[in-house]
Parts: C-alpha cells; structure tokens; sequence
C-alpha cells in the first residue's frame, strides 16, 4: 500500500525531476559539501587536544584548528550555493502541481462531464503549499543528515570501537520502533488531510451560500456544522501530535544511551589504554553535537515530512489524473442541418423517457423555438443537439454525419450551446466579449455592441480595455447579456440557447433573439416565454408524449398542451 | 498595538494550558540544555580522572532523563497548541463573516475568503509556538553566552563579538519576508477565485470548447507567484550567507582561546567540549533565523485575518418585533454598488399582507430592493421600517423569522431534501414541509424521487425551473410576515408559474410578498405594481391602472422597431457612507 501510494506521489515529481536534473544535482553536490565539518569536527578536535593543547604543542593545534575552520567556511558557502538550484526546482514543481490539478479538474469537468467539487479547491488551496514548505528542508538536509549520521558513527565507532555492539543494538531496536510508529503516524495523517478536505469543501459551500445562510437565519446551524469540521481537524491534528512525540523519544534515546555507556566505560577504557582523553571527548563530541542532531534530523525528515509530503503529493495526484478520452477524429461536415433519428432519450434515471423513438429535422438557418413545461427535458434536448450528450437509442447528424464521429473540437466551435448560467470571468470587456472569437475586429465588436443594445453596460465598465474585477457584482442581466454578445461575435453555425436570456427583462430579450436571428445560421431558443415562440418561424412543443412542431398558429390549434401554455400568457 | 499583533495574541491565548505547556516545556528544555554540557563537562572529566567526582554520572543521567522528557512534551505540544489556535481563530472569521453577511461578498471574493479561513488562519496560529521557541532559544543562547563566560572570561568576550551582526540582520529580514507572504497570499487568492469562477461554468466551457483556454487562464496568477516565491528565496540565502560566514569565525575563535586554556592548564579537556556546546547555544541566534522567517510568514498572514475581521459590523439591534401583519416602509434609500448608485433616494410603501411586484428594466435596482426590503443587505443611507420598527434595530433572529426569500438561483444547504426545506436554527415542524412543496408545486417531482424527501441534497440533479421551486418551498415553509421573491419563476414555464401563482395565493394569503419579475402575468396577478426607473420608484399602482402609460408597457413588450429603452445610470462621485445606519 505504502509503495503504491509512493509510486503515484513519484508521477507528479518526476516530470519535474527530469526536467530539473542539473539544478538538483547541484543542490546534492553542494548540500554534500556543507556536511563536510561536521563530519571532520570530532577527529580534529580530538586531534588538536591530543596532538596540539594536552602535549604542550600550541601550534599544531592552532594548525588543526584552523584547517577546521576552512571546513566550515566551504560548508557555509556551500549550504548558500545550495538555495538557488533548490529554490527553481521547488517553484517549478508547485506550478507543475497547481497546473495538473487546474488541468485534471477542468479537463475532466469537460471531456466526462463530471461536476468538480468544491474539495478540489483544497487540493490548490492547502496542499501545494505543503508541498513547497516541507519540500525545501527535506531537500536541503535529507543528504546532509543521512551522511552525518553515517559519519558520526564511523568517527564514534573508530575512536572507540569498544562500544560498536552497544551502538548496533540500540540502532537496530531504535530503527524498528521508529518504523512502526512511522507507520501509525502515516494512517493518522491521512485521517487529518481527509478531516482539512472536507472542511475545506464545506467552508467553500458556506462562503457561497453566505446570502441563502442569512436569509434563512442558519447562522447558528451554520456556525455549529463549521464548528465541527474545525474541531474534527484539530483532533486529528493532535493525534498526530502524540505519535510524533513517542517517536522523537525513541530517537533520542538512541543517541543517548550510548552516551551513557560511554560515560560509565571511561574510566576503564583509560585504565586500560583503549582509549585517550583526546579520543572520548572526540567521541562525546560525536555523540552529542553530531549524532543526535543527525538522528533527529532524520526522523523530521524522512518520517514527518517525507511521509506528509508523500501523503500530500499522493492526494494532489488524485485530483489531477485526467480520464481516458477517445481520440479527436478531426472529421468536418461542409452541411449544417440537423437531424435526429429515432432517438430515445431519458433526463434522469428516475424519469419517463423525454424522446422515445422521435424524429426532427433542423434545416440549416431555421429559427426554432423549443417550448415545454418545467423538468420535461428542454436542457437534456439541447444537450443531445449539441452533441454534449448521447442519446440512449438512435443518433443525431450534423450535414449528415452522426455527431460522435465528428472532430470533437470543431464541433464545439460549429455548435454553441449558450446555457443559463452565464460566466463572466474577471479580465477585461474585451476579453470577456470575445471569449468565442479571440480574432474579432474592433469594427465587429462595435457592431456587436451597438445590435445587442450593451453600449451602456461597456462605457460603466470602463469601455473595452475596462477590467471586470469582480463579476458577481453584475447583475443576471448584464451577464447574460454579455455572453449573448459572445455568440454573436462567434462563428457558431448552430445557436443554441438554453434559457440564456432567462434574466433579461422583454425588450431585452427580444432585442438579443433578433439580433442572433439575422446572423447567418440555424437559432434554437428554449425558453419559458411566449413571447421567443412568437418571434421564431417554428415551434417545438416537448411535452410526456413526445414532440410537436409546427408554426404559433398551427400548434395552438393542434397541441393541447401548447394552447394552454399560450393560455395563460397575458402578454 | 497593531490589530495583527492582537489577533497573534489571541491565538496564542486561545490555545489555553497547551500554550503554557509549550512556554514551561521550552524552559525546561533550555534549562536542561545548558545544563547538560556542564554536567558532560564534569562527568567526562571524572571519567578521565582530571577532576573525580561522584555526583557527575547520576547527575548527567538525571538531567539527560529530564531532557529527553521535555523533548517528547515539546513536539507534541507545539502541534496542539498551534491546532488550538487555529481552531479559534477559524471561528472568529466564520463567526464575523456570518454576522457581515450579504456585505461581505461585495469585499472579498470566495476564494479569497476560503484562503484566509483555511491558510492564512493556520499560518498564523503557528505564530505561538514560534515565538516560544524564539523567546526560549534566545534565552538559551543568552545563558550560553553566560556559561561561557563562567568557564574563562576570554570565551564569552569573543561569543560576544558576534552578537551586533544578528540584530542587524533579523530587523530587516522579518519586514521584509511579512510583505512577501502577503503578496503571495494575495496572487494566490487571485489564482483559487479564477479558478472557483471556472469550476462553477463547466458547462460553458464544456459547450464553448474553451477548456485550454481556460485553464491558462486560470494559471495566469502562477508568473507572479512564481515571482514573489522567488524573491523569498533570494531573501533566505543572503541571509543564511551571512550568518553562515559569522558562525565559522567564532567557532574556531572560542576553540582556540579554550585550546590555549588547556595548554595553560585554566581549562580541563571536559571543559573544552563544554565550550563548544555552549558556543553552539550562543551561536544559535543565527540559526534563528528560520524561525523569525516562519513568525514573519505568521505576521503577514496575521495581516490577512486583520482585513476580514477589522470590516466594520453592523450595529446589532436589539429590539424585538411587535404583533404586527407586516407592513414595510422604505425611506430615503441610497445603495451604492462598486461606485455605481443602483438605489437612488427610494421611497416605498408596502401595505401590509398585500403582494407588491416589482418591475422594471434590467439594471434599474429589482433585486437590490428586494434585498434591502427584506434587511438581507444594510443600505447605504435611509430607513427601512417592518411594522414600524427599523430593521437595523431588530434583534437579528426577530427580523429572520419575520422575513423570507426566495432566489432565482437558490444554494440548497443541508443533507438531505427534507432537511434543506427546514435549514435554519429553529426545530422544524413535519407537516409544514409537505404544505410548502404544495404551495411551490414541487411535490410531484420529489415524490417521483426515489428516496422522496430522504433524497441526499448531493444526488441531486435538477434542472433550473427544479431548483428555483426547491427554494420557493424553502420560503414557504417559514411562516414569515414577509416574504420576498427576487425573479423565482424565471425559469419555470407559464402554466406551472400559474401554478405556483396560484398556489401561493392560498397558502400564504397575508403574508406581505414582495415579488421581483420581469413577466406581466406576475404583475398583472400582484394587488399592486412598483415600477422601478433609475433607482426609484416611479409609480406605485395595480397593474390595470399603470397600464395606460406606454412607458410601462413598454417595460414588458417589445415595440415595433425591438428598441430597448433604458435610463441611463446615475452616476456619483462620492458614496454616501455607512455610518448614517446607526442613526436610526
């Protein structure tokens, strides 16, 4: 489990490790080098004592002594040339990681359909700042204090080899505690990124639920659910905590008790002449100032961090894997006409079926109007035109060619489906008019502006080059008006609106209907008032027993449930 | 005191006996690290035979035991106390954004929001145990510096040398990394609001096509990030340089004076080792570093929390509503919208237990007056009375419960769908749920559910006309006085809007409704009209009276040539300010 989970943290480093491969070996080459003194402190201290300042030799010692200190000069500028390479490689794999994640989110939402939630957010929020936090110290000093460690007991060990079954029985029982608790520790801190995911997706829902949470008067219920998931976090926060502290204990104590040994052995080694004074202060000094910081740094390093950022980059890989989709055919039609062929079509699974086994035929330039009550399946309809769903039975053509075996990217641009839900996005006017034709002129978005009535929503935005700083702050209306503005600037073929100009008051409305109507190129409007039924050359009535077109006239005599829609029209 | 140096503090005091923990756990970790090399000292040199004593071992053994003991408390405690106080401090954003409420998504966007309450909240948390362990390992490297002194005056001269470099350094390096986190916090809310804004449009990207587009667009913050996380670095190493440079010279220094003290027979070899632990304490101000970065981060976010908690709250009423059948009085009403003035000096009379709709073209202030009718958002300046009583001085859960809305696009909370019709702090009353979807016409589409009413909110997939009756029974199930409508048949068709109209009526015939449409059949069906221009209201009349102006038909229908009339928007210079609210 442990390897599995490592080996997809591994696929979202590595692209960036190959990428970055002589920074990083230049981070490890100088890293290496500021390890340097440390290793060397013991010998040359013990030598300058023994060799130098006990045998009355001031200026061999004043030699070693100094050569020490060249060493930790080299190990400054290397611990300072050292930053620079780590600092590209750390910034370049958080924007790898907040790229794959937008990308996976997005690419999924698209290509699957799939509603991203809002603990996706989480995943950019909290967790690639982990990673650049954590990432930098375990880089820098996983090397440093893995070699010290290494170092440290060749020094104590060849000063005073007697301790050498000690030492080893202490690091074996200190590694094996260490490893098991590492292991609970891991299962802890998963508990606590699941317990921050899910705070982090209801806090996103209560942010934008603020207004529906004031005007139902939920603050109390409000305040209690987010008090739970702050409490739950913190919870699982401290139970991390204690495992950390047992482990932090077992290390030192490996460090410590062979000091101890130490200490009780001395006057026997130096009875014995085993060892020197020089030697046991050398190997004290290995013991307190380099091994056990070296432990310490290592179970930080390998166990808390290592794991966390493993844990951390394994979740981050979740959100971003992108689903299997199938190949673009990059196939084209020259024929814009639409048809549906016996196709069957259900709008959730616990519904009648909306189209079972219906015909239609869209000649290319038709203004069609789709009307229907409430829930029957005017959006699921829209959807299938468009090609954004499959139809369950039966298929659909653009010019002849069923939609599936159309160039996916082509298709989305021929057909536009303008939804209900208008999205602004903060950039400026210009942007924002002309998301769906980037290479439009300053004449066509003048044009544009001037058909669809927007003139005066553009100057109070400060014009085209205005920027849009925060789009909740317009109105419905206005939005929706700008993305209608959108689609007359577009290349579409096949205008689809879904309930687009919902939020638009009449005039409005039928100004953006005409406006798009006298474009070249089929206009299919579903809406709810008469009104865009009115305007258009067809109606299409969907009610439980299928379709019905015909003109306003026709259908108001033919379909019951279309006179009784009109009936109660008092426009 | 700065207000982010107060929100420090009160994380720090939030964290209760863990904080204090941590403060006498790193005192005795300090004191048992200056103890230590002395003790080392001692026992090394009994064990060489310079200097016997029998103390020394129990004695190490004693103090090495107590060490190791505050290590454990040390790391378990720094992680509580900082889960403590960012539980507190989470709260308090939670609590002040509840209270702000509708105001509050007009400053700060959600993603922004969401960054500070998840983040910037545990950031600066951390902020305690920095401190501690600051304010600890300077006093260990003081006592240090003290010990060396104690051993031979000529070691703590030269420790001390090197002390007027690391103040020099710290200053500057604590201001400047503050700044820098908030700058990257800043491209970094930039960067989750985006990309907030294109999770909610997937179905427009979807249908456009445009998703590379949009994900570059989403990542165009990353440059700047990239930048100012850069800088951070720069910043790191020119420090770590420095003291990197200090730190050798002071090293060899102290060993040398010690190595001519044995020599001189001053010192014992024991002593030489102490030495060099106690230069490592009393160097260890530079290796401080680290951690006066991590307290700056703390500060900058700290800074980040001030913004959100400093916005002003609005005065809190107190009075409680009379027995009363819900008659509303607008007065004077100014609201400005980033720099435009959407309501313009408004006057209205709504007579009670009638419905009042409210038309006008797009942009002329509808859903603004619905919100400021119902007290959802504090107007700029003038009144607004609820049976005589301003709403600024009701009691916030009195106005509530004589208030409801209902949305054009509603945000369902709650598990399930029978919770979400009853989301709010009062108990819910079982058969008002089943009377509220029948007064929304939302009944037969949840019974054809088929958990019905016990439906997961997050199952569900609605369609807009779906939605907005889910939030229309939402209303209805609250027996307000007023009840307030803003565009909820938009997308429901004509003959189930009639429906609803009707519906309605009988249920909550009474109940004063406030109802913002654009249709005519919602006009012509309310007992008067409130015909909005220019941010106020040109007429106040029934529906068949107003009818005779062409204006006002010309709101509904369409002329011959399609042309939109529509009023220029005021614009204003200055905005009238909040404070005229508590004035009331």
């Amino acid at each position: 489990m442990l390897f599995i989970r490592t080996a997809s943290a591994w696929a979202q480093i590595r692209p960036v490790v190959a990428e970055h491969k002589r920074p990083l070996w230049t981070m490890a080459g100088w890293s290496l080098a500021s390890v340097l003194p440390v290793l060397l402190s013991g010998h040359l201290v013990a030598a300058a004592l023994d060799i130098g300042f006990l045998a009355g030799n001031p200026v061999s010692g004043l030699v070693l002594l100094s050569c020490y200190g060249t060493a930790m000069l080299i190990g400054a500028f290397a611990s300072r040339q050292a930053i620079p390479p780590m600092a590209v490689f750390v910034e370049a794999l958080r924007d790898r990681l907040v790229s794959a994640t937008v990308h996976g989110i997005l690419y999924n939402a698209v290509t699957v359909g799939e509603q991203p939630n809002a603990s996706a957010v989480a995943g950019i929020v909290t967790q690639t700042e982990t990673v650049r936090r954590l990432l930098p110290n375990v880089l820098l000093a996983v090397l440093a204090a893995g070699l010290a460690v290494v170092g440290a007991m060749t020094g104590l060990l060849t000063l005073a080899p007697v301790l050498t079954p000690l030492v080893l029985v202490v690091m074996l029982v200190a590694s094996i505690g260490t490893v098991r608790l590492s292991i609970l520790w891991r299962k802890k801190y998963q508990a606590a990124l699941t317990a921050d995911e899910e705070l982090a997706a209801h806090t996103a829902q209560a942010t934008d639920g603020m207004r529906d949470i004031m005007a139902c008067g939920a603050t109390g219920r409000a305040e209690m659910e987010a008090d739970q998931r702050f409490m739950a976090s913190a919870h699982a926060a401290a139970s991390v905590a204690m495992i950390s502290g047992a482990r932090i204990g077992i290390i030192v104590l490996a460090a410590r008790v062979p000091l101890i040994a130490l200490l009780l052995t001395a006057p026997w080694l130096m009875s014995t002449g085993l060892a020197s004074a020089g030697e046991l202060v050398g190997a004290a000094t290995y013991l307190v100032a380099v091994l056990e910081p070296a432990l310490r740094a290592l179970v930080q390093l390998i166990g808390n961090a290592g794991l966390e950022l493993v844990s951390v980059l394994d979740r981050i890989s979740q959100h971003s894997t992108t689903s299997y989709a199938a190949p673009d055919t990059g196939r084209t039609s020259t024929r814009y006409e639409l048809n549906l062929h016996d196709v069957t079509f259900r709008y959730g699974p616990h519904s009648e079926p909306v189209l079972d086994a219906a015909n239609l035929h869209i000649d290319y330039g038709e203004h069609l109007a789709i009307v229907g009550a409430s829930g029957i399946g005017k959006s699921t309809l829209t959807n299938v035109l468009a090609g954004l769903e499959r139809a369950e039975r039966g298929d659909v053509t653009l010019g002849g060619t069923a939609l599936e075996r159309l160039g996916k990217w082509w298709l989305r641009g021929v057909i536009c489906l303008v939804p209900q839900e208008s999205y602004v996005f903060s950039g400026t006017v210009k942007e924002n008019l002309t998301y769906l034709a980037p290479d439009a002129s300053e004449r066509e978005l003048d044009e544009a502006v001037d058909v669809m009535g927007i003139a005066d929503l553009v100057h109070e935005n400060g014009g085209y080059s205005g920027e849009i700083a925060r789009p909740e702050s317009l109105s419905g209306g206005e939005k929706q008006l700008i993305t209608l503005t959108r689609v007359y600037l577009s290349a579409a073929r096949v205008v689809i609106l879904d309930e687009a100009s919902c939020h638009l008051d009449p005039i409005a409305e039928a100004r953006a209907e005409r406006a798009l109507a006298t474009r070249p190129g089929t206009l299919i409007v579903v809406a709810h008032r008469i009104s865009s039924a009115l305007r258009a050359e067809r109606v299409l009535v969907l009610d439980g027993s299928g379709l019905c077109t015909g003109t306003h006239d026709e259908l108001r005599a033919s379909s019951a449930t279309y006179a009784n829609l009109v009936g109660h029209w008092n426009g | 005191m700065k207000s982010k140096d107060r929100i420090l503090l009160d994380s720090a005091k939030a964290s209760g006996w863990h904080g204090a923990g941590t403060l006498v756990v790193a005192v005795l970790n300090s004191l048992t690290s200056l103890a230590l090399p002395a003790a080392l000292a001692a026992a090394i040199d009994a064990a060489i035979g310079t200097r016997p004593s029998s103390l020394a071992l129990p004695l190490t053994c004693l103090v090495l035991v107590l060490a190791t003991a505050s290590d454990i408390a040390q790391e378990i405690l720094e992680t509580t106390t900082k889960a403590r106080g960012t539980l507190c401090l989470r709260r308090r954003i939670m609590r002040h954004l509840l209270v702000l409420g509708a105001p509050s998504r007009r400053q700060f966007d959600s993603g922004d929001v969401l960054g500070r309450t998840l983040e910037s909240s545990a950031s600066t948390a951390s902020a305690t145990s920095s401190l501690v362990a600051l304010v600890t390992g300077t006093v260990t490297s003081v006592g240090g510096l003290v010990a060396l002194a104690f051993i031979d005056p000529w070691l703590g001269a030269v420790a001390l040398g090197g002390a007027p470099l690391m103040w020099l350094l710290t200053g500057w390096l604590i201001r400047r990394v503050g700044s820098l986190t908030s700058e990257y916090e800043r491209a970094h809310g930039a960067l989750v609001t985006r990309f907030l804004a294109a999770i909610t449009a997937t179905r427009t990207i979807r249908a456009s096509g445009t998703v590379d587009r949009e994900v570059r667009r989403v990542l165009a913050p990353l440059r700047e990030l990239a930048a100012s996380g850069h800088e951070y670095w720069a910043i790191q190493r020119k420090v770590a340089w420095r003291s990197g440079l200090v730190n050798p010279v002071l090293q060899i220094a102290v060993l040398v004076v010690a190595g001519y003290g044995v020599l001189a027979g001053r010192l014992t070899p024991g002593e030489m080792l102490a030495a060099q632990a106690y230069l490592l304490y009393a160097v260890g101000i530079l290796g401080q570093t680290a951690l006066l970065a991590r307290f700056a981060q703390a500060r900058g976010s700290a800074e980040r929390l001030a913004e959100v908690l400093d916005s002003p709250l609005p005065r809190r009423g107190t009075r409680s509503l009379p027995a009363g059948t819900g008659t509303v009085v607008l007065r004077g009403v100014h609201v400005n919208k980033s720099g435009h003035t959407v309501l313009d000096g408004l006057d209205l009379d709504v007579p009670a237990g009638h419905s009042v709709a409210v038309v006008g073209v797009s942009g002329a202030g509808k859903s603004t007056l619905a919100e400021v009718a119902g007290g959802l958002l504090p107007p700029d300046a003038g009144t607004v009375a609820l049976d005589g009583v301003p709403l600024a001085a009701l009691r916030v859960d009195e106005l509530r419960r004589a208030v409801c809305y209902a949305f054009e696009r509603p945000i369902l909370l709650g598990e399930t769908i029978r919770d979400t019709l009853s989301y709010g702090d009062r108990e819910s009353d079982p058969d008002r749920v089943m009377a509220a979807l029948e007064a929304s016409a939302a009944r037969e589409f949840v019974s054809r559910l088929p958990q019905g009413l016990d439906t997961p909110i997050a199952q569900l997939r609605l369609s807009g006309g779906e939605l907005q009756r889910l939030g229309l029974a939402r209303a209805a199930w609250r027996d307000a006085r007023l009840m307030v409508l803003d565009d909820v048949t938009s997308s429901v068709d004509t003959a189930t809007e009639a429906e609803i109209t009707r519906a309605l009526w009988r249920t909550q015939h009474g109940t004063t409704r406030l109802i913002v449409a654009h249709r005519m059949s919602v006009a012509a069906s309310a007992d008067l009209v409130a015909w909005l221009e220019a941010g106020r209201v040109r007429a106040l009349a029934p529906h068949d009276v107003l009818l005779a102006d062409p204006d006002y038909r010309a709101v509904f229908t369409p002329t011959a040539d399609g042309r939109r009339r529509r009023p220029l928007l005021v614009q204003t210079p200055h905005a009238p300010h909040a404070d005229d609210m508590t004035k009331v």
